[in-house]
């Protein structure tokens, strides 16, 4: 049968039977050692191309930013003024902490107990649609899925793919993030931070009692155990109510700029409280009244 | 045969370019996408059967350095060129005309096909924002940049099928 049709209606039912095959086994997993094989190559090669064109980006940003980066030197200087008083007072708080802890015999993992894999960024991801950063440390050098990312200045994302020697990261800014986040105000309100399409980032389902103010520092609450407690997400710069005026949402700016982001921490000994136990009890529970 | 040797390491460099130095180039949500520059420009100047198997296998690196699907670049490649190939026969590298215009819509015709691919995989896709803000800029970049890729894709189909391409005058 196949010798009476022409080469062309063979090569497109080839090329389309080959290429539909692929996406069905992709989709339902069965590629993956083969996918995590073909990136090793890849990823070698956005190693070299990717410092080439951090160094190019570099350059060309820092002749053009001069200028804002004096105005932005002379606002730091007059902060960080402020925060060394600051500074003062909270180091008298965390030993006034760090002895009730001792007498509660309360332990929690803290930021300064994880164990960071510094990764270089070496590309972005190729679809467009989604946020993603592509690093160069994989499974070899104890990268997992599900492992939150940050820079010193704060919350980047979470390792969605990995293979030997690299990994995917979604940036909290893609659209389909959502972290659980609490505000450093008065009443430590809780909410979600959700990236937009603009890659700007909104918290929203916060109480519309909830006193957020401008400056308002946002951290991860740890809730849901996507991420751990206690990382920086980023400054409130506006607050207003959502449109059906059931919560406030706030605009976030975290001080991570993501579009020229160079090398990231990934935390390696992170491991979230299974939490799946409670959703089947949940449900037995719904039906046995 | 030199078509294959000579696709598999081009391809893999216009896939890694695309995450790399295609990405300084980002417009609003959008990048463009030298790949699809490529796929576009070989489906104008080259065979079908030359063509489909650079789609093939310039999708599939492309979606190994994506969350996309693996094979969902290569069906939206393959059905570009197909539809390159119903509508128009081979021209000249020469012509400026029929590029940028075909880009545009090849453009369309990916980000729509990637965005039903990213929904199937179960990513949350933006759609009817998407049109505008992640695909019109990107295909307006494309647009920018057809030429130039044109015009070295045809120095590699001049270069690889010398009679063919003189026809083409």
């Amino acid at each position: 049968m196949i010798g009476n049709r022409s080469p062309r209606a063979v090569a497109i039912g080839s090329a389309l039977f080959i290429s539909i095959m692929l996406v069905i086994l992709s989709l339902l997993g069965t590629l993956a050692p083969a996918e995590s094989l073909g990136r090793v190559p890849l990823t070698f090669l956005e190693n070299i191309f990717g410092s080439l064109s951090g160094s190019l980006d570099s350059t060309a940003n820092n002749i053009a930013e001069i200028r804002s980066l004096r105005t932005r030197n002379q606002e730091l200087e007059e902060a960080l003024a402020d925060y060394q008083a600051e500074l003062a007072d909270l180091r008298e708080i965390r030993s006034d902490y760090d002895r009730l802890i001792a007498l509660l015999n309360y332990t929690t993992q803290t930021p300064a107990d994880f164990r960071y894999v510094t990764a270089d960024v070496i590309g972005r991801d190729t679809a467009g649609v989604v946020r993603t950063l592509h690093l160069d440390k994989g499974t070899r050098d104890g990268v997992a899925a599900g492992d939150p990312v940050v820079t010193e200045l704060g919350l980047v994302g979470r390792v969605v793919k990995v293979s030997a020697t690299g990994c995917e990261v979604l940036l909290i800014t893609d659209s389909n993030s959502a972290v659980n986040a609490r505000i450093q105000n008065k009443n430590r309100d809780v909410g979600t931070v959700r990236g937009t399409l603009s890659g700007d980032l909104l918290l929203t389902f916060v109480d519309p009692d909830a006193q957020i103010g401008v400056g308002n520092l946002v951290l991860t609450s740890g809730e849901g155990q996507n991420f751990p407690a206690d990382l920086i997400i980023g400054q409130v710069t506006g607050v207003s109510l959502s449109d059906d005026e059931l919560f406030q949402q706030a605009s976030i700016r975290s001080l991570v700029d993501f579009s020229r982001l160079e090398f990231v921490l990934i935390v390696i000994n992170w491991e979230p409280v299974d939490l799946s136990v409670f959703d089947n009890s949940t449900t037995d529970n719904g039906s046995n009244p | 045969m030199a078509i294959y040797y000579i696709g598999f390491p081009f391809l893999m460099i216009v896939a890694v370019l695309d995450a790399t130095f295609m990405q300084l180039f980002r417009l609003w949500g959008g990048a463009p996408s030298l790949m699809l520059m490529v796929m576009v420009s070989w489906a104008l100047v080259a065979d079908l059967e030359d063509a489909l198997p650079w789609a093939v296998m310039g999708g599939v690196m492309r979606d190994l350095l994506s969350v996309a699907p693996t094979g969902s670049s290569a069906v939206a490649f393959v059905i570009i060129v197909i539809i390159i190939d119903r509508i128009f026969p081979k021209i000249s590298w020469h012509n400026i005309a029929i590029p940028p215009p075909t880009i545009l819509v090849a453009s369309y015709i990916y980000g729509l096909m990637m965005f039903g691919f990213l929904r199937l995989a179960g990513w949350d896709v933006p759609f009817f924002n998407g049109l505008w803000y992640i695909i019109l800029p990107g295909a307006v970049i494309n647009v920018m940049g057809i030429l130039v890729v044109f015009r070295l894709i045809g120095g590699v189909n001049n270069f690889l099928r010398p009679q063919r391409a003189s026809m083409l005058r």
